[in-house]
């Protein structure tokens, strides 16, 4: 036992306890722990019993020392155990790649969406605006007069109160509204363009096959959605007339009840809101005839609005002489709006030079405008039918073509540039260019015409052989 | 540089299986004492040497020969070690203290003790068995293999001072608990006379 009183055991005590945290020793210290140790013999168990533990060799194990037989049977067990863990851990870890692979698959194929669905909605969101396409006479907005403008916003109520208007949504629809009728243009609800007809006549193109917004137009008795088609929606006090030329519509009553109706039916609608009339087809070929010529004009035209537009038009002219001369002039420096407005003033008065001229000035001026594209377009058709010159039709067709290829007016630039080649009696690419028109807007307007002319060239090709 | 220990751990890491027999031949025994040393009391120890040798055969290609093989092995049994116990604390070792508190140890209550060395070591590894396995780890590595304060913290993953404090309490228990045992006392008194 230690002698706790021994002031030579304390100080060899602390002097072990040095030695066991690693502290050097001063030799003074080692010849102290030296003799001490020596002789004191509670210091020297305390010694000896912490050298039980210490391990030098295979013969100072505390347990029963294995033989070489009984090491090779534990080394076997030891590789068979470190082998399946191996595999195991192999296992795990492939599991594990498996498993973020997944998870990154699956992470990407979300954000994919995702982005795919947020640009769905910029998309949306972007398709704010309208083009207007034509307009004549008195069409408002508040108090604002819509034919000094280019474009309609979204939630804009619009009154046709003389002439018409026409304007159109990302290339996607064209909406036509006649004189007095009022229409709203609403937002997009359901992923749908919502337009009330408050009243009057509307006839709505929507293109086929093209990304666009689909249309819904809510009267105050039924709802129509449309399917990639050609119709119409006529308000009047008593009934609604619905009339589809082509393609179908869904009709949605106040009961619920929905209603297909394709091409060639045309019925009304009473007040109760529910379908109680058809017109025979035959009577709708002439609302379908009216819609495959030129669309505006003719529709106009064969309404009792006509005689109304013809008087919009004097006033128009008029209206050229106040202002048209200034800007001919140069005195102001006109916008590309003002410019368009001046060319269709000129082309509603038959002065077909001067529409020339000012629409020229905009391709020149503003060539990377909105009006220069309409501009193009409208050359080629004066120079194609008011001065029976195909070939420079032909000029203006094929460069709107070239540098429009998706724009809003193709389908348009493309059937004068067919017409400018049956003109100039180029039957081959007229040919080729009715298929190729045809391929690509299967229900266009104009391919019923398109389909009759490259059936006529056919017959005749057949009778040169 | 321990070429020669150098080459085997290389070839184990290969896969060797001969190699790897002669590793374990050659380090399985001090395994043994260590995870016998260092278990306490608990009957797994055997499988904890085998854990502990299969770590050693996995890490082989880590072994860069600027200590002896044995001491290299003796670190990664001792984290080996200490890790299971960890892990184990977390589920038993109240119930095992709480229980093992009334227990006699049957070498002490019974053996008429033949006072050999490998009776004092037996008798050393069930004492420590009722150590804390904190303070058991810092004597069985300093007294045990001769790990250095600073080896024994950096294994354990502890402070120097906190390893410090363990060894001289655990001491201090260690010595109280071999003058209570009649084993150990007879050694004593052997020494004494």
């Amino acid at each position: 036992m230690k002698n706790t009183n021994n002031k030579i055991c304390l100080k060899v005590e602390e002097i072990l306890l040095k030695k066991y945290n690693d502290q050097k020793l001063n030799p003074d210290e080692i010849e102290l722990l030296q003799n001490h140790l020596k002789d004191c013999k509670s210091c020297q168990w305390e010694e000896k019993l912490f050298d039980i533990l210490r391990y030098k060799s295979e013969s100072d194990s505390p347990n029963y020392t294995l033989s070489g037989e009984e090491k090779r049977k534990v080394f076997e067990k030891i590789w068979e155990r470190l082998n399946k863990n191996i595999a195991e851990s192999n296992l795990k870890k492939s599991r594990k790649f498996a498993l973020i692979a997944a998870a990154a698959v699956i992470l990407i194929s979300l954000s994919t969406l995702a982005l795919i669905w947020l640009m769905k909605q910029k998309n949306y969101e972007s398709k704010r605006t309208f083009n207007i396409i034509s307009c004549v006479g008195e069409v408002l907005t508040g108090n604002e007069n819509l034919c000094e403008k280019n474009q309609i916003g979204e939630n804009s109520n619009i009154s046709v109160n003389k002439g018409f208007l026409s304007f159109s949504e990302n290339n996607g629809y064209t909406i036509y509204v006649l004189e007095d009728s009022s229409i709203s243009i609403g937002s997009i609800k359901d992923k749908r363009r919502s337009i009330v007809v408050e009243k009057g006549y509307i006839v709505f193109r929507v293109a086929k096959g093209k990304e666009r917004i689909p249309l819904i137009v809510e009267t105050k008795l039924v709802r129509v959605m449309d399917t990639s088609t050609l119709f119409s929606v006529e308000v009047l006090p008593a009934q609604i007339i619905v009339r589809v030329s082509e393609g179908e519509v869904i009709v949605i009553e106040t009961n619920g009840q929905k209603r297909n109706f394709s091409s060639g039916e045309r019925f009304s609608i009473i007040q109760s809101g529910k379908v109680v009339d058809y017109m025979p087809p035959e009577e709708i070929r002439r609302d379908t005839n009216i819609a495959n010529g030129k669309i505006e004009k003719q529709i106009a035209k064969t309404t009792e609005t006509a005689s109304i537009v013809e008087k919009t038009e004097e006033q128009a002219e008029s209206k050229f002489v106040e202002h048209g001369e200034d800007l001919v002039a140069g005195k102001k420096q006109p916008s590309p709006s003002q410019l368009l407005k001046l060319a269709r003033d000129f082309k509603a008065n038959e002065k077909w030079d001067e529409a020339l001229k000012t629409y020229e000035k905009i391709v020149r001026t503003y060539p990377s405008s909105e009006e220069s594209k309409v501009a193009l377009v409208s050359i080629g058709e004066i120079f194609l039918e008011r001065k029976s010159d195909p070939e420079n039709a032909e000029k203006y067709f094929s460069k709107y073509m070239k540098l429009h290829p998706s724009g809003n007016l193709l389908e348009e630039a493309w059937y004068g540039m067919i017409r400018s080649y049956r003109k100039s009696g180029k039957t081959g690419i007229e040919a080729s260019e009715i298929r190729k028109f045809i391929k690509r807007f299967p229900s266009s307007i104009y391919t019923k015409g398109l389909e009759k002319r490259l059936h006529e060239i056919e017959e005749e090709n057949d009778e040169k052989r | 540089m321990h070429e020669s220990d150098l080459e085997l751990t290389r070839q184990v890491a290969q896969g060797n299986k001969k190699a790897s027999e002669e590793m374990v031949g050659r380090l399985f025994e001090l395994v043994r004492s260590a995870c016998r040393y260092s278990a306490g009391n608990s009957n797994d120890w055997e499988d904890m040497a085998q854990i502990a040798m299969m770590e050693i055969l996995k890490s082989a290609g880590s072994y860069k020969g600027e200590s002896p093989l044995e001491k290299w092995a003796g670190t990664i049994t001792m984290r080996t070690i200490w890790r299971k116990i960890r892990k184990k604390q977390r589920y038993i070792s109240i119930l095992q203290v709480v229980f093992r508190s009334h227990d006699e140890d049957p070498v002490s209550q019974s053996l008429e003790v033949d006072v050999d060395g490998q009776t004092l070591r037996s008798r050393m590894s069930v004492l420590l068995g009722k150590i804390s396995p904190e303070q058991r780890m810092a004597l069985v590595m300093k007294f045990g293999f001769g790990y250095s304060v600073r080896e024994i913290s950096e294994t354990l993953l502890t402070s120097e001072n906190t390893i410090k404090d363990r060894l001289k309490r655990g001491k201090e228990k260690l010595k109280r608990l071999a003058l209570n045992d009649k084993v150990l006392k007879e050694f004593v008194e052997k020494i004494e006379k």
